[in-house]
């Protein structure tokens, strides 16, 4: 989506550092158009099978989703997009103001690098369809490693491909991703409605109403119980928390300022639904089922590999759709995570930049762990840009309720907000460390510096928060904390002005 | 009146890549028919939608 509105944008001027003129407002329905492209991608072919992988049930998927994608496309419209139609700046603009010059440098980086990976596991969906074709050994649920050269081979060529093509520019690919995506959103149907007819088929049931069909989900497609080996438990509260942080860098973490700019009305933002209830609902049940089908013919086949359930369920155009969903949004993510590099060595050439961002992603993408813990991942990424969400968020409303001023950095002409970073930096560490309790404290009685008790026992259990929920607390942290030290920070440097 | 046509048939190529999978759920044809009136649609697709988005840009 984002590559479209650049490209609207450019038309009427990139307004990078200036505020979106009123003459290059969009219409409501622009955004959905955006919204529905963008979040039918590649990834949603991994994301759906995952659930079954992850032992959800009917109910917690379904409501799970309903739920988390109301939630997500409520966070873009309150918490988004209301700041962008007032500020009507970039992202990268507004978090200079507030942070400095350097520190979103900083930003820059974390971002780039999280688009890279994200990049890498778009390329290994692709290369999952030559495996169709070459037949070679690709990776198994649990692999972390390149698992044959054939793979290796194969991801190479698919992401030397999306690498040169970004790196000429990538205005042509997102004309394609234009045309492709209605095709590719009822490829995406059909997935599902194959799979369907295949489980009613092979489980012999008979369905004659909606209550038979339910039964069908909750008795042989969604059965719930034990998750796969080496995968997480999903109840609904984990498909509610990832289905509305899976984009919680864009909403949440306000990397859609840049988007929602351009329109006219906050509300515009609730054209996200189209998006959520189309790829992050259509999209990730279709693709679980045609999962569910291949554990149900074979529980010993656990592979996620999108080429195979894809040509299986759709032939020749579902291995079709496995690569342009990967490539279309592969391309401007590699394209994106270039630019994001590129700013922090301004003279590097372009064109070098997003080539060595490509191969980045290419290397990223031979190893099956990013795409095959893809829940995780996204998780991850949520988190790691959530708290500069919370420190606009903040210094948007409330920084000068308590008597300090917003937009420091400008104001005080300093490039690197210190407030804002210790606000970030803290955030992620506490969030690491609740994360990772369980084993902090294993590893404290491991060295004798804790010894096993009940105490301990309910600490460990009360204070363990899995990756999936931790994001929600961590947002309230960074909110305080930017607050609590942007009193003592402005206070200790302006002293004069403060008051 | 050309441009229409073209988006007509665009339209008409979207509608017959769903439709053999709505009659292979109602037990009318076969997964393997599903799949070739699947790819037919598909290159009917890309090239009516890309004249038609083609022209619409210029």
């Amino acid at each position: 989506m984002e590559e479209q509105q650049q490209s609207k944008s450019e038309h009427k001027g990139e307004f990078e550092r200036e505020r979106v003129p009123k003459n290059a407002l969009l219409g409501f329905r622009d955004f959905i158009g955006m919204y529905a492209g963008e979040h039918c991608a590649g990834t949603e072919l991994m994301i759906g099978p995952l659930f079954v992988a992850a032992g959800v049930s009917a109910f917690d998927l379904v409501l799970g989703l309903i739920v988390g994608n109301a939630m997500a496309v409520l966070s873009w419209m309150f918490l988004c997009a209301p700041i962008a139609t007032r500020s009507r700046l970039t992202l990268y603009y507004h978090l200079e103001k507030i942070c400095g010059k350097n520190l979103v440098t900083l930003y820059n980086l974390a971002n780039g690098v999280m688009f890279c990976f994200l990049a890498g596991s778009m390329i290994t969906v692709s290369a999952t369809a030559l495996g169709v074709w070459f037949k070679f050994p690709m990776p198994g649920l649990n692999d972390l490693y390149p698992n044959s050269i054939g793979w290796v081979v194969a991801v190479l060529a698919v992401g030397t491909l999306i690498s040169v093509v970004a790196a000429f520019g990538y205005k042509s690919v997102a004309k394609f991703a234009n045309i492709a995506a209605p095709w590719m959103v009822l490829v995406f149907l059909v997935f599902g409605l194959v799979g369907l007819k295949q489980f009613i088929d092979v489980s012999e049931f008979q369905i004659k109403n909606a209550g038979d069909l339910w039964q069908l989900a909750n008795t042989q497609i969604w059965k719930g119980g034990e998750p796969l080996t080496g995968q997480i438990k999903f109840t609904f509260w984990h498909v509610m928390f990832f289905s509305w942080f899976c984009n919680m860098a864009m909403h949440v973490g306000m990397s859609d300022l840049s988007v929602l700019r351009f329109a006219r009305k906050p509300w515009y933002a609730s054209a996200s639904a189209a998006g959520m209830y189309v790829g992050h609902f259509m999209a990730w049940i279709c693709a679980s089922i045609l999962y569910a089908y291949q554990l149900h013919i074979n529980p010993e086949n656990t592979d996620v590999l999108p080429g195979p359930m894809a040509f299986k369920a759709a032939g020749i155009a579902g291995l079709l759709c496995v690569v342009v969903a990967g490539w279309t949004t592969a391309n401007p993510t590699i394209y994106r995570a270039g630019l994001a590099f590129q700013a922090i060595m301004p003279k590097t050439n372009r064109f070098k930049v997003t080539l060595a961002t490509g191969a980045i992603a290419t290397i990223a993408g031979m190893f099956p762990a990013i795409a095959m813990k893809l829940l995780g991942f996204v998780a991850i990424y949520g988190m790691l840009l959530m708290p500069m969400g919370a420190v606009i968020f903040v210094d948007f409303w409330l920084i000068k309720k308590f008597g300090l001023q917003s937009n420091y950095a400008e104001f005080s002409r300093k490039t690197f907000n210190w407030a804002a970073a210790l606000a970030w930096f803290i955030t992620l560490t506490v969030c690491t460390v609740l994360v990772k309790m369980t084993s902090i404290i294993n590893w404290l009685i491991e060295i004798g510096m804790l010894s096993e008790s009940k105490q301990v026992g309910w600490f460990r259990e009360t204070f363990t928060v899995q990756i999936f929920f931790v994001s929600l607390p961590g947002w309230f942290i960074a909110a305080v904390l930017y607050i609590a030290l942007s009193f003592v920070y402005q206070k200790k440097l302006r002293p004069s002005t403060q008051g | 009146m050309i441009k229409q046509f073209i988006r007509i048939i665009s339209w008409i190529s979207l509608a017959i890549l769903i439709a053999p999978a709505l009659l292979f759920l109602f037990g009318k044809i076969e997964l393997d028919q599903v799949k070739i009136i699947m790819l037919i649609a598909t290159v009917a697709w890309f090239i009516t939608a890309t004249a038609w988005f083609t022209a619409k840009k210029a």
